[in-house]
């Protein structure tokens, strides 16, 4: 287990690692498997050490600030990056067998449209390469784009070609839909309409995984939330968890002496930043944490208590400044 | 082979506003130039006639560049990120190579029958039935390395460089396959360093269609080699090649 994770909730499970060990059943019910996935890019540690498993049927939300590596995570789960090292297995399979199996549909985060065909010729073809397509039609449909099968891909515009890649991620008919930020470049009534169709699909017990920097989007939308931060999942826990979170309230002290674990024994705290004898402190009752802190340290001066919204709790557990990384990892 | 995949493929190769400008007009317009110029330089007691000499070299002209350039189109899909896409489908290497080669080839067909058009009406040119086979389909199908070529082009090349190192190779291969000017007329090295390439021998099968060629079965293994050694670089490209870029 890695040091960055902050347990929200989703007790791991240390055994069934090995998918060998996987009954026929835990690979129907565990979509996505990743164990010790590790990518670097010359310098750049990309992914470092990413476990997560998604079980069928959960619709997941990968949040995370630009560069956390969303993108280096969905291109390994799919299987067109190699991990440098690590386990991916999709339902029980390799990516690039559960590729040929037409299990995996994706919405990957650049272009990948043709120049020169048509929206109907784009989905078609795809279909016409998968095992067990939907019909285009259908896949037009579920994606709101019926009216646009003749047009080019040229004459479309940025929240349209989203749309398309998604009939064609759709078309393969997977059971797992990954969508790199499938809203990006979208107004909110099309990024509506997008989550809208997306219903559609997960209604069917189909599992989606989808990376997102709009925190809306992953309350609304996801039943869980990953929080991804330097190529490390720093928080993975249910919508309701994230909304307790989101509910919680910032303590500010000064507090001469003080340590980071001694503020994280005290109750009901998330996280905490400590910078010379200024603390923050995140919790998710802020009632107890307070009395507590004030009983453990009376001499605490300058004690404020704020609310924070979701920005700010996903702020917090995102972008932590390097002051508490050590304790981290 | 996948019928819907190919379908698209060769529609979108016809689409393009150039290819049916150097599948059909180019290949005759130039052959019929060149016989012009080489006509007012040839030996008046030749027995050969220089309309037939040309013809197995243009009809080659014609299926080496519709081959290459057809081929070397994946480089604007691939910039786009459509290779990306396609490799989320069940479409094997092996596959993608038989589909683009199988419209690169497609669309070579054209060029050497227009060829032997322009040559038995303009040029008199006159050989039996096995002769036109040799200069018009035996031709087609011995490009099929330069198809796989421009595909293994367009493989690596980018938006900067792909257009150059098309025409370069095009003019490298056309010098030393004896496609401008006859090899006999060169420094014998021209000969040799012919032997390498895939050209020289495309034009060696096809100048057997006018009884000037090698063993014919030779030429024809000799294109086949190359062309598996150029399919496999294809495969193993297209299975490693899906960084994002
Ligand atoms: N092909 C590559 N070559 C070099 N570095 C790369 C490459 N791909 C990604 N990186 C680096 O890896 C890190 C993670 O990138 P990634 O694209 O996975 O982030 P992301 O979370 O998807 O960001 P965004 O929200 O901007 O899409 C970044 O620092 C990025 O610069
Ligand atoms: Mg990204």
């Amino acid at each position: 287990m890695t040091g960055g994770r902050e347990n929200l909730g989703q007790v791991k499970n240390p055994e069934g690692m090995d998918e060998t060990l996987l009954s026929k059943a835990e690979r129907r019910d565990t979509a996505v498997h990743v164990q010790g996935l590790r990518k670097h890019y010359g310098e750049v540690h990309a992914v470092k050490e990413v476990d997560l498993t998604i079980k069928a049927g959960e619709v997941v939300a990968l949040l995370g600030p630009n560069g956390a590596g969303k993108s280096t995570m969905v291109d390994m789960i799919v299987g067109l990056t190699t991990p440098d090292s690590g386990i991916v297995r999709v339902f029980g399979l390799p990516p690039r067998q559960a590729v040929l199996e037409g299990v995996i549909g994706a919405m990957l985060q650049e272009g990948a449209l043709l120049d020169d065909a048509t929206v109907i010729e784009m989905v078609g073809m795809v279909a016409s390469l998968h095992k067990n397509p939907l019909p285009v039609r259908e896949a037009l449909r579920k994606a709101g784009i019926e009216e646009l099968a003749r047009r080019r891909s040229t004459k479309l515009s940025t929240g349209q070609k989203q749309r398309v890649r998604f009939a064609v991620a759709l078309v393969a008919d997977p059971d797992l839909l990954l969508l790199d930020e499938p809203t990006a470049g979208m107004d909110v009534r099309r990024r509506h309409e997008f989550w809208h169709s997306m219903q559609e699909f997960t209604a069917s017990g189909r599992t989606v995984m989808f990376a997102t920097h709009y925190l809306e989007e992953a309350e609304e939308f996801a039943d869980r939330v990953v929080f991804l931060r330097d190529g490390r999942i720093v928080a993975d826990g249910s919508v309701a968890q994230v909304r307790s979170l989101a509910a919680g309230r910032t303590l500010r002290a000064t507090i001469s002496g003080v340590s980071e674990p001694a503020m994280r024994a005290l109750p009901s705290v998330v996280n905490v930043e400590i910078r010379q004898d200024k603390v923050a402190v995140l919790s998710s009752d802020s009632d107890t944490t307070l009395r507590a802190l004030l009983s453990r340290f009376p001499h605490a001066r300058d004690v404020e208590v704020v609310g924070v919204g979701l920005d700010e709790a996903f702020l917090a557990l995102t972008s932590r400044t390097r002051t508490s990384e050590g304790e981290l990892s | 082979m996948n019928l819907g995949y190919l379908a698209l493929e060769l529609r979108r190769v016809l689409r393009e506003p150039g290819t049916l400008l150097f599948i059909i007009g180019f290949p005759g317009a130039f052959y019929l130039l060149e016989a012009v110029i080489f006509e007012s330089q040839w030996p008046a007691r030749s027995a050969i006639d220089p309309g037939a000499v040309l013809l197995p070299a243009m009809a080659g002209w014609g299926v080496l560049i519709s081959g290459m350039l057809v081929g070397a189109r994946v480089m604007n899909e691939r910039e786009a990120g459509w290779q990306r896409q396609l490799r989320l489908t069940p479409l094997t290497g092996g596959g993608y190579l038989l589909g683009k080669a199988a419209v690169g080839l497609l669309v070579s067909i054209p060029p050497p029958i227009v060829v032997a058009l322009a040559a038995a009406l303009f040029r008199d040119v006159r050989l039996d039935l096995g002769g036109w086979l040799f200069v018009t389909l035996v031709i087609t199908l011995g490009g099929t390395p330069f198809a796989v070529l421009g595909l293994l082009i367009g493989q690596f090349g980018n938006k900067k460089n792909t257009q150059q190192i098309i025409i370069i190779g095009m003019l490298v291969l056309a010098i030393f396959g004896g496609i401008f000017i006859p090899l006999d007329s060169l420094p014998p090295w021209f000969t040799y360093v012919g032997y390498a390439t895939p050209s020289y021998w495309l034009i060696d099968l096809g100048r057997a269609g006018i009884e000037m060629g090698g063993d014919p079965m030779r030429a024809g293994l000799i294109l086949l080699a190359w062309t598996v050694v150029l399919a496999g670089a294809v495969i193993w490209r297209y299975r490693h090649d899906s960084a994002r870029n």
